[in-house]
């Protein structure tokens, strides 16, 4: 049966972690990218029929719980592929270089200390990113993760 | 909550059969009672809207002429879709206010490479077509369109054996590349498939909704 849901909380939050406790709840795998959908229909762990649709300018986040009746059902964010990239020095020309050669490939970017990481497809292309990067090889260190990526709101543009 | 109507982008290749495809897919919709909207993104011309709008409203009155509606972007329409949709959401925004009446509205829009995509503020959801003549590695490629979008059409299935193509291998390789994420094979010429696309935009974009105007309302 399709059961329309709202977002209640983030179990992230203090009032979300209170809304959950002692309760028993499904789980749902939602993509980054179908996380940012206003309207969206998926199929919890449990094998529930959810249909989502949110406020024009809302989207969902990881963590958000979604009720229906006394149902809960919280929201996790698929990982996937990074590439993390750490400057190792201070230069403005380093810098300036790394972001209009990421900005040129349009990816969403989250930054932390002198770590800038972006989503990539497939390993394969570690290999074209080493070769832009190639001016500036031995400042940087450039590796590859898995992880829930969550972009910096300021610069999360829709990449391809 | 203001609901907006409901949005289906259908992106793809040149000649892959997009416009077809709608062709196809909105008199099945219409019979079913679905009010639908339709813009075209294209370049410079307009043919496709105006082959739609021949097509659909003029020839067969499924929907008003007003309603088939041609975008000239002056620029890469797979831009008018993705990084700035601006000009398509303030023509769907002007729809909206004019007919809410509708059920769905249709966006289409060609794409330079594998790699298009709708922005979600433009799109609910959204088909990417490929055709077989591109030749049966088309899915295994991957790229953003194949891999995100909510339903992968492979179309012209007629075809595979004048190219050289397997169907068996597109589809393991759309099966392996889109792990859950369906995918359709389609001839749109004889209408094989037509109804499986059909009944994904009604379940998983409408949501079993029925139209807002009954079928029976609607012909009184």
């Amino acid at each position: 049966m399709q059961r329309s849901v709202s977002i209640v909380g983030n179990i992230f939050t203090e009032n979300g972690s209170q809304i959950l406790k002692e309760k028993i709840f499904e789980k749902l795998q939602i993509s980054r990218n179908d996380l940012e959908k206003n309207r969206l229909r998926k199929t919890t762990d449990k094998g529930t029929d959810v249909s989502i649709i949110l406020e024009h300018g809302s989207k969902l986040h990881h963590g958000d719980i979604l009720s229906h009746d006394e149902s809960f059902i919280v929201v996790y964010q698929t990982p996937e592929k990074v590439i993390t990239v750490k400057i190792k020095d201070d230069s403005f020309e380093l810098t300036v270089l790394l972001g209009h050669i990421i900005g040129n490939r349009h990816r969403p970017i989250s930054l932390e200390g002198r770590t800038v990481t972006f989503p990539i497809q497939a390993e394969s292309e570690l290999e074209i990113f080493q070769r832009l990067f190639s001016p500036m090889i031995g400042k940087i260190e450039i590796g590859i993760e898995e992880k829930i990526y969550l972009p910096d709101e300021r610069m999360n543009v829709h990449e391809h | 909550m203001t609901e907006r109507i409901p949005r289906l982008g259908i992106g793809g290749p040149v000649g892959s059969g997009k416009s077809m495809l709608i062709e196809k897919i909105v008199p099945v919709l219409a019979a079913k009672g679905y009010s639908i909207s339709i813009i075209s993104n294209d370049v410079i011309s307009k043919e496709d809207a105006d082959r739609m709008r021949k097509n659909l409203a003029t020839d067969r009155g499924l929907l008003p002429e007003n309603l088939v509606i041609g975008i000239a972007t002056g620029g890469c329409p797979h831009t008018a879709i993705r990084e700035d949709p601006s000009i398509n959401i303030s023509v769907i925004e002007e729809i909206e206010e004019k007919h809410p009446e509708l059920d769905l509205i249709i966006i289409e829009s060609g794409g330079d490479n594998i790699t298009t995509t709708f922005s979600p503020s433009l799109a609910d959801y959204v088909i990417y077509i490929i055709d077989v003549a591109g030749g049966d590695k088309y899915p295994r490629k991957g790229g953003l369109g194949i891999e995100s979008c909510d339903l992968l059409v492979i179309n012209k299935i007629d075809l595979a054996p004048h190219v050289g193509a397997d169907l068996n291998v597109m589809e393991q390789d759309a099966v392996h590349i889109r792990k859950d994420r369906p995918h359709v094979f389609v001839n749109c010429k004889n209408n094989t498939g037509i109804n499986k696309v059909t009944e994904h935009i009604i379940r998983d974009l409408l949501f079993d909704i029925p139209p807002k105007i009954a079928l029976s309302d609607r012909q009184r």
